[in-house]
């Protein structure tokens, strides 16, 4: 067993495993020998005490709600946390000297990264470790936004890049997603403001031009293709933001063709980025469905619902009454629902002639 | 190779960390290293803040700056800082801008391309005096009128206040240039020890307020690069005592800031005097 994930997976199926048991014996059809039974539940206990031991993970439902507690618990600490550094910093720096300030700014991600290497070597679960990145990060942003200040220093997309840099470093090393998140938030702004720049824009009016974020969107979402060892929970995330850096720029420019680079009839840009985001939004449906990717899908499907009712938006809100425009959202809705029960049905056929089922 | 890395995840970002601070203050000392221009300005050309949060230490000062304009009225306001006279079709041209003369279907405030060059700004010279005879003239113009028994608006009060506020109060550095490179202004405003030259970001719009409208497309300074100025600490202590000044009253400048501009364009304080009351 190599990741958290394939042994939380593997103790998934024992648990399923035996309540499927239990349901069969009760119906019946089917009972293991007093033996068997016994060999079983031994192998089963050594295995999950082993891997708890090793993994730390949720032995049973309780604790995965426990476990679900925590992660919430350890994520509000963490903003916190950093919330607190960012105000106890602007509460005082103006009463330290320049050499002062500039030793507090380095110190203080240092410090904190020391404190987080800390809390990875001796806390197994990592909720700790994972606040301590989340400080770090933290600190390291207020670290050069305030150099900036202090110096009265140029802003520059670089400092995205940076940042970018040290939250992926500490994403891989604690396995949070949170840090991969913020370091993916990180990089779309730094090659947004950078593609800005070659075509001629100034840098902080990145976000005027919607398709700076495209280039990134689709870079980040073959991220996700990559099968990374002992990171399989990393390919979603890196996924789900690859489909929300692009479509929600496309969204944007199907309402609001004054962002574009194109110099081209409003009615062009907007039409052509309303059919770009259903054609889109499908083919992620579609390349998740294939590669059995249930974020894909799920993201994708959220996209096409949202462009869908703004188009019907568009063309009902100011025809039909009230009611009559809900109704239609509502038997919309309805026929998607019986669309994906085909298809799932369709997919689990599929599955049981391959013999998946 | 991955895994030798990631067991020493974090010595390597401890080094980034250091190594990213190390390029910014070896920056800083380039920066400094030689100075472009000292210069002392007051509280009329470098502003306190607005509004100060109570839980911030620190103090930034606003640069004021303007541009000429004809457009005199009681009330010193935002837009004529943006759109000098001088910033017409040819220089915008020379800046590197590709300016239509006609209005397409698709002009509008949002197609505006945004380029950062730099910017001459004049401190006390030729252009505050043109803007100060400017205000006289309406000044004097208006009271004509107002000694003739016209009923009018503005009051002879608010017309002295405008006048009073232009001689005391109001900001004496002009944006009078732009270039595209650094040595261009310094070689054309050579020797002359009043002139800053700053980073500024300049802007086309489509349309939007504009006292010339014989052009569809014209070019506006949307601000400076660096807009704020850090004052380091113990001036900043100084200044946060002094109170808000009042909108509606002439206010004299109660201090003066000695400003360096590094090489890299950068300015920073060297001294804070705190003036007497007048």
């Amino acid at each position: 067993m190599d990741s958290k994930l394939r042994a939380q997976h593997r103790c998934d199926q024992i648990e399923a495993f035996n309540e499927e048991l239990n349901a069969l014996e009760q119906e019946g059809i089917f009972e293991l020998s007093a033996s068997s039974k016994e060999v079983i539940n031994a192998h089963h206990t050594q295995l999950i005490d082993s891997l708890s031991q090793t993994f730390d993970i949720d032995a049973t439902k309780t604790d995965k709600q426990l476990s679900r507690g925590m992660r919430i618990a350890s994520f509000l600490g963490a903003l916190a946390f950093a919330a607190s550094i960012f105000f106890l910093f602007y509460q005082y720096w103006g009463l330290l000297g320049t050499v002062f300030q500039t030793v507090v700014l380095v110190a203080s991600p240092l410090i904190s990264l020391s404190i987080t290497a800390y809390l990875y070597k001796k806390e197994k679960s990592g909720y700790f470790a994972k606040i301590g990145a989340l400080i770090t990060v933290a600190c390291f942003v207020l670290n050069l936004s305030m150099m900036g200040v202090i110096y009265n220093l140029e802003s520059s997309p670089n400092a995205f890049l940076l940042w970018s840099v040290l939250a992926l470093g500490l994403a891989y090393k604690t396995q949070s997603r949170l840090m991969l998140a913020f370091a993916i938030l990180f990089f779309a702004s730094f090659l947004s403001a950078r593609t800005g720049t070659w075509f001629g824009y100034y840098w902080l009016s990145f976000g005027e031009k919607p398709e700076n974020f495209f280039a990134p969107a689709i870079s980040i979402f073959c991220m996700g293709f990559i099968n990374q060892k002992h990171y399989e929970n990393f390919a979603p995330t890196y996924r789900i933001f690859g489909i929300i850096l692009l479509l929600l720029p496309i969204l944007s420019l199907s309402h609001w063709s004054g962002g574009s680079y194109f110099d081209a009839p409003r009615d062009i840009i907007e039409g052509t980025y309303q059919v770009l985001g259903f054609v889109l939004a499908s083919a992620f449906m579609w390349i998740g469905i294939r590669n059995r990717w249930n974020d894909s899908v799920n993201t994708g499907c959220v996209f096409f619902t949202i462009f869908l009712y703004t188009k019907f938006f568009d063309w009902w809100w100011d025809w039909f009454p009230k009611y009559l425009f809900f109704l239609v959202i509502a038997l919309s809705s309805l026929l998607i629902l019986l669309i994906f029960k085909r298809l799932r049905t369709g997919i689990n056929s599929a599955k049981k002639g391959e013999g998946y089922v | 190779m991955f895994d030798k890395i990631k067991a020493k995840t974090f010595p390597i970002l401890a080094v980034f960390i250091l190594a990213i601070n190390a390029l910014i203050l070896a920056k800083v000392a380039y920066n400094k290293s030689e100075s472009l221009l000292k210069i002392t300005l007051s509280e009329r050309e470098l502003a306190l803040p607005s509004y100060a949060p109570k839980e911030n230490s620190g103090l930034n000062l606003r640069f004021n700056y303007r541009v000429l304009t004809s457009d005199i009225d009681t009330y010193m306001s935002f837009a004529p800082r943006r759109y000098p006279d001088w910033l017409d079709k040819e220089k915008m041209e020379s800046l590197g801008f590709t300016m239509e003369t006609e209005a397409t279907e698709n002009d509008t405030n949002n197609k505006g391309v945004t380029k950062e060059r730099i910017i001459a700004l004049e401190f006390n010279g030729e252009s505050y005096q043109q803007m100060l005879a400017r205000v006289q003239e309406w000044h004097a113009e208006l009271s004509t009128e107002y000694e003739a028994g016209k009923e009018r608006y503005p009051t002879q009060e608010s017309i002295d206040r405008r006048l009073n506020k232009e001689k005391f109060q109001a900001s004496r550095l002009f944006a009078i240039d732009a270039a595209v490179e650094l040595e261009e202004l310094q070689s054309k405003y050579a020797g002359k020890p009043n002139i800053i030259f700053a980073k500024a970001l300049i802007s086309t719009r489509g349309y939007g307020y504009k006292t010339n409208n014989d052009v569809k497309r014209f070019g506006y300074i949307q601000n400076l690069s660096i807009e704020t100025i850090n004052v380091p600490n113990p001036f900043n202590v100084t200044l946060k005592n002094l109170p808000q000044t009042e909108y509606n009253a002439v206010n004299h400048p109660r201090y003066l800031v000695d400003l360096e501009i590094g090489k890299g364009l950068e300015p920073f304080v060297t001294d804070v005097v705190i003036l007497e009351p007048e």
